[in-house]
């Protein structure tokens, strides 16, 4: 039997075995996305404070305490503040301002809550999806302590708004947002291969593909209405376990990155359900997929968090209220 | 310790002029690196086409969030903190872990450090491999990096108290890897 100091000696020696070198392919492909990946910069400006003068820094001052006397009116119990009921995300006027708003990529950064965790939130306000690839612009409203989690990259249909900061895997709780390409016959074998896209591009199409997917089971679909487009929402579940869909892709999205199939699959044995709320926007399919359920996520419980019934319970309440701020606007 | 990791600060005036949005001074930085993340993340990932892209990944919000990193002086850390979040994103979207085992000659001597065979790789791999993204950075920044548990927690962002009951957890799990190799060669030595 080995001791702990022959263990840590030999995980060391192990661990200096392999490769080092970044391949010059890789540091060419970063390189050549930096001119088209623009810096994200905190909104408070990058002077210090003693380089001020009196005046200024008088007026920072008063404006600090009226932030201090509006967060912490709304951190009492009772006002919809952290520490209260979820926040409340305000219902979204018909925007008349003729500029769009940034990206979730390009969201300024943001302390997470509980306060003092890294600035690897979004800062509460009102965003589009990363990218120009969408069916129109699809904006929302993001509260407090949400991030973006890009799949891909912002020339891919694919984006999502999960709640937390990303640490620990991420929450993998929240919002996916997709396009849908070639639907697989069956979501744990690609080897089967997908449908036609005739088959799959209707609502209803891609509706009876995902109730067919073999070891899964669909709800009987309810009509759904997203920013006034129409469309269907259906609740899927894994019925086996999760050790035989190691091969999972559900769909790719139409840019070709392969779609898994989170969050049924993935929770050892634990059962999740995905809801999918399927619109049809002018003829292009459009796809938000949630954890829509109070407990501990599958991502989280791979990660090593106690499985809770009701860790998020009251995240549901401010996932439907992102639902409700999203407003899908066809650009003439 | 790999000598691609012996810990020496990048350049400050570097990281400033890149925080300013000097595409020129960033390249440098990538450059100089690219290497001691990319090791990081294969010995997180194991798997090289996900270390790959973790990396690539990683530079990329290097350089996006780059303005927000307060201290420049801390830049290494910082970066390292970016990998791991990288990591756990590759592992979230890629759930197929495939093995990407070296193969070594089957009578390979043993070794001083304890590493004898392709056996004992193979369980370590496979030991490995059953511990959360959570746990291989815990092990990889201590043990390959000779990283403190105290800066392991601070480059996290978690507990200290955290980062030692993970690193217990592994080198727990770590063990009963090699003492499930061990087993059968010590009872069948002893018939």
């Amino acid at each position: 039997m080995s001791t702990d100091r022959d263990t840590t000696r030999i995980v060391r020696s192990w661990l200096e075995e392999g490769v080092t070198a970044l391949p010059d392919r890789v540091l060419d492909t970063v390189l050549d996305q930096v001119p088209a990946t623009p810096q994200r910069r905190s909104w408070w400006p990058a002077w210090r404070f003693a380089e001020m003068n009196t005046y200024a820094k008088l007026a920072i001052t008063a404006a600090a305490l009226v932030v201090v006397v509006v967060v912490g009116y709304n951190l009492l119990p009772g006002t919809g503040g952290y520490g209260g009921r979820p926040t409340p995300v305000p219902s979204l006027a018909p925007s008349t301002s003729p500029s769009s708003p940034a990206m979730l990529e390009q969201a300024p950064a943001a302390a997470c809550v509980p306060a003092g965790g890294p600035l690897n939130c979004l800062a509460p306000g009102t965003y589009r999806l990363t990218g120009d690839v969408w069916p129109g612009q699809i904006t929302m409203q993001v509260p407090v302590g949400w991030f973006e989690w890009l799949p891909y990259t912002d020339r891919d249909a694919y984006d999502a708004l999960l709640i937390g900061d990303g640490s620990g895997g991420g929450s993998g709780w929240g919002l996916q947002f997709m396009g849908v390409g070639a639907v697989a016959k069956d979501a744990c074998d690609p080897a089967k291969g997908s449908y036609a896209p005739a088959e799959t591009g209707t609502v209803d199409g891609l509706v009876a593909a995902m109730s067919a997917w073999p070891g899964f089971t669909a709800t009987a679909p309810v009509p759904t209405i997203v920013s006034g487009y129409s469309g269907k929402l259906v609740k899927l579940t894994y019925t086996r376990t999760g050790t035989d869909c190691a091969n999972q892709s559900i769909w790719r999205i139409p840019q070709g990155g392969s779609v898994d199939a989170y969050p049924m699959v993935g929770a050892r044995g634990k059962v999740r359900t995905g809801t999918f709320r399927i619109l049809d926007i002018n003829g292009t399919l459009f796809v938000i997929r949630t954890t829509d359920f109070p407990d501990t996520s599958p991502n989280e419980i791979n990660n090593g968090v106690p499985d809770d019934p009701t860790r998020h319970a009251a995240d549901q309440v401010v996932m439907q209220q992102i639902i409700d701020s999203i407003r899908i606007t066809i650009q003439p | 310790m790999s000598s691609a990791l012996d810990g020496r600060g990048m350049d400050t005036q570097l990281v400033i002029r890149a925080q300013h949005g000097d595409e020129q001074a960033f390249a440098s930085l990538a450059v100089a690196s690219g290497d001691r993340l990319h090791a990081v993340a294969h010995r997180i990932l194991r798997d090289t086409d996900l270390a790959e892209d973790a990396t690539q990944q990683a530079l990329l919000t290097i350089w996006r969030d780059l303005p927000q990193l307060r201290d420049p002086a801390r830049f290494d850390a910082w970066s390292y903190r970016l990998l791991v979040r990288a990591c756990y994103a590759e592992g979230h979207r890629t759930r197929q872990w495939t093995p990407n085992l070296r193969l070594l000659p089957a009578d390979e001597p043993s070794r001083a450090d304890g590493l004898s065979s392709v056996v004992d790789r193979d369980q370590l791999e496979r030991g490995f491999r059953r511990l959360s993204i959570d746990h291989r950075a815990v092990v990889v920044l201590h043990h390959y990096l000779d990283m403190p548990l105290e800066a392991v927690a601070e480059t996290l962002g978690i507990p200290l108290g955290t980062v030692r009951s993970r690193l217990l957890h592994a080198m727990r799990g770590l063990r009963a890897a090699l003492d499930a190799d061990a087993r059968p060669a010590a009872q069948e030595a002893s018939r």
